[in-house]
């Protein structure tokens, strides 16, 4: 039986700029199983890397989780741990991985020491014993000539390669849950797919669990066991990989299946473009966020926000088009 | 009946120096024909050459060696009022609109400056009109003339590079992975816009991108690049179908399907 590891209630995340309050996410909830994989989806700006930053709780200033929101780690409230509480619980219990590998790697330490700083930090082990685990991983995560690479900077390798350490630094500690912000957008597609093939693999081997944040659905299709489609700081569709690619029932989740086109199928259909761009969130639209650009909008749309409606196990969406027959005979939901 | 051959290159070769005299060969012997009206998509993974190739064909490089040309005539052949010409004819666009656009000029010197430098109008009003058309081709409209470009999305941007090398009436567009930097939605906004131009204007494109889905959707042939050459080169479906060279194989194998089922079966042959 699946136990439940980390649970987000109502995640709200504001950053504070000089033309106005951002609302970045508003009111995020999901769970994840342990050993599940759950991809985060969305175009740039909708939320989902703000949400990963927050259960790490590396929202910085000007940014603000507010108060309220619950991020629940094996039960316990992330938010409410202190200094030292945090420093064992990232990159032991949960780790993460950004796109952008060279930003993230220190670029003046050996890759080896980086890895080995991780050991260290979380477990009482000779430098020798840590050396020779971070050797072991390097070569884990598929690097030739461990020992050499071990001295290399950061500099001397190629993106690919790099990410790969970024891996093997994430999964030194067995984490519980790892978390990936588009790991491979920077990659090109023969790496990318070896990155995530990577990923899947130790993932099974370490038992964790992983969101994975990320824009394109082939990605998603290949690892993702649920999937949450977020746009305009809100969560509009979630449910399992396959109610997502098969089952979809948010016009939002529809449309971004229908403007991405297919590599394994001949061409020939117009792309269907989505109108508009995404909203600002420092004025966040009432009522639904996707009304400005949605082909369906309804007056109601513009005006409340549409119930979270269930189909099927585990399977969500939030739109007013499924609730159409409940709505009262005077509501004004049609179009002038 | 075939149509026209509009651009062609032959033995393309551009070498770099590099400071330890060493020789980068970044563009090795490439050939290749696009018919008027026709798209040719021209793709590689990061380093093989493809942007290298884009920018010399335009001549922002000076090539080592080889032929380019245009309607027939080899593009260092032009020279004064042809040249000029020239560069009326063949417009370019990249793939970041944040640093391809000037932050100090509004939209409507951006997409006029083509038209001031070859004096493409008689008077004041028939030049904001042109500006006005333009940026209704591209779906913007009058409002953004006066605004700058850091008031702008990515796709507006984009669409305003597109506007900008449209002014000039152009008849062959090197698109530099155009699209690579907007999101799923805008990138297809971005290219219904250059299909419908293509239909309308009958438009001829050299498109460079990574995408290998979208070149499949937007090119007549493809051209897949390798360090620096051109492996394989045929009508469109004929690459993605069934492709020829150990290479296009690789590539196209390792492209993600978004479809679980299918995804599931393409995983389970990978030998990583």
């Amino acid at each position: 039986m699946s136990k439940e590891l980390l649970k987000v209630e109502n995640l709200k995340v504001t950053y504070n700029t000089y033309a106005g309050q951002v609302q970045a996410v508003r009111g995020v909830s999901f769970s994840l199983d342990k050993g599940e994989t759950l991809a985060l989806v969305g175009e740039s700006g909708c939320g989902k890397s703000v949400t990963a930053r927050s259960i790490m709780q590396l929202v910085h200033e000007p940014g603000k989780i507010v108060e309220g929101s619950k991020i629940l780690f094996e039960g316990k409230n992330v938010a409410e741990y202190d200094q030292k509480e945090l420093a064992a619980f990232r990159g032991k219990d949960a780790a993460i991985i950004f796109q952008d590998a060279m930003a993230s790697l220190n670029p003046t330490m050996t890759v080896g020491k980086q890895i080995v700083e991780n050991i260290l930090h979380h477990n009482k082990v000779s430098k020798k014993e840590a050396k020779a685990r971070a050797i072991d991983l390097l070569n884990k995560v598929g690097i030739n000539n461990p020992e050499q690479r071990f001295k290399q900077y950061p500099h001397e390798l190629s993106g690919g390669m790099r990410q790969r350490v970024m891996i093997a630094i994430a999964f030194a500690n067995d984490p519980k849950l790892l978390i990936a912000d588009e790991p491979t957008t920077a990659l090109d597609v023969t790496i990318q797919d070896q990155i995530i093939e990577l990923i899947r693999k130790l993932k099974d081997e370490h038992d964790a669990s992983i969101i994975l944040i990320t824009h394109d659905l082939g990605v998603v299709a290949g690892i993702a066991d649920r999937v949450a489609v977020m746009y305009g700081g809100v969560i509009v569709e979630s449910g399992s990989a396959s109610d997502i690619f098969y089952h979809a029932k948010h016009p939002y989740t529809k449309a971004l299946h229908d403007a991405v086109p297919r590599v394994d199928e001949v061409s020939g259909k117009e792309l269907v473009s989505i109108a508009g761009a995404p909203p600002d969130l420092i004025n966040p639209p009432a009522g639904c966020p996707f009304n400005t650009r949605c082909k369906y909008c309804m007056n109601i749309c513009k005006k409340e926000v549409p119930p979270t409606m269930q189909f099927g196990e585990g399977h969500e969406a939030a739109c007013f088009l499924h609730v159409l027959d409940k709505l009262p005979k005077d509501a004004e939901f049609l179009n002038d | 009946m075939e149509k026209d051959v509009l651009f062609e290159v032959k033995h393309l070769k551009k070498y770099f120096k590099l400071e330890n005299k060493k020789i980068l060969k970044a563009v090795d012997d490439v050939s290749f024909t696009i018919r008027k009206g026709e798209t040719l998509g021209l793709v590689g993974e990061s380093g093989c050459g493809k942007t290298t190739t884009g920018r010399t064909c335009i001549g922002m490089y000076d090539r080592t060696e080889g032929e380019i040309l245009y309607k027939g005539r080899d593009i260092s052949t032009y020279k004064g009022k042809d040249l000029k010409n020239l560069r009326k004819e063949i417009q370019m666009i990249f793939q970041d609109p944040y640093a391809s656009l000037d932050p100090r000029m509004t939209v409507a010197e951006i997409v006029a400056e083509g038209l001031d430098i070859h004096k493409m109008y008689k008077t004041k009003e028939e030049r904001m009109e042109r500006v006005y058309e333009l940026l209704g081709l591209v779906n913007l409209n009058k409002e953004h003339a006066g605004r700058f470009i850091h008031e702008f999305s990515g796709g507006q941007r984009q669409r305003i590079g597109i506007a900008r090398a449209l002014a000039v009436n152009p008849e062959f567009l090197i698109l530099d992975e155009p699209i690579s930097a907007l999101d799923v939605s805008i990138q297809a906004q971005v290219v219904n816009l250059l299909m419908k131009l293509q239909k309308e204007i009958g438009l001829t494109y050299l498109f460079i991108a990574h995408d290998l889905a979208m070149v499949r959707h937007i090119s007549d042939k493809v051209a897949v690049m390798n360090q620096g050459r051109i492996v394989e080169m045929n009508e469109t479906n004929a690459v993605f179908d069934n492709p020829q060279h150990a290479y296009t194989k690789a590539l196209l194998a390792s492209i993600p399907i978004p479809d679980p089922e299918k995804e599931k079966v393409r995983r389970s042959k990978l030998l990583y």
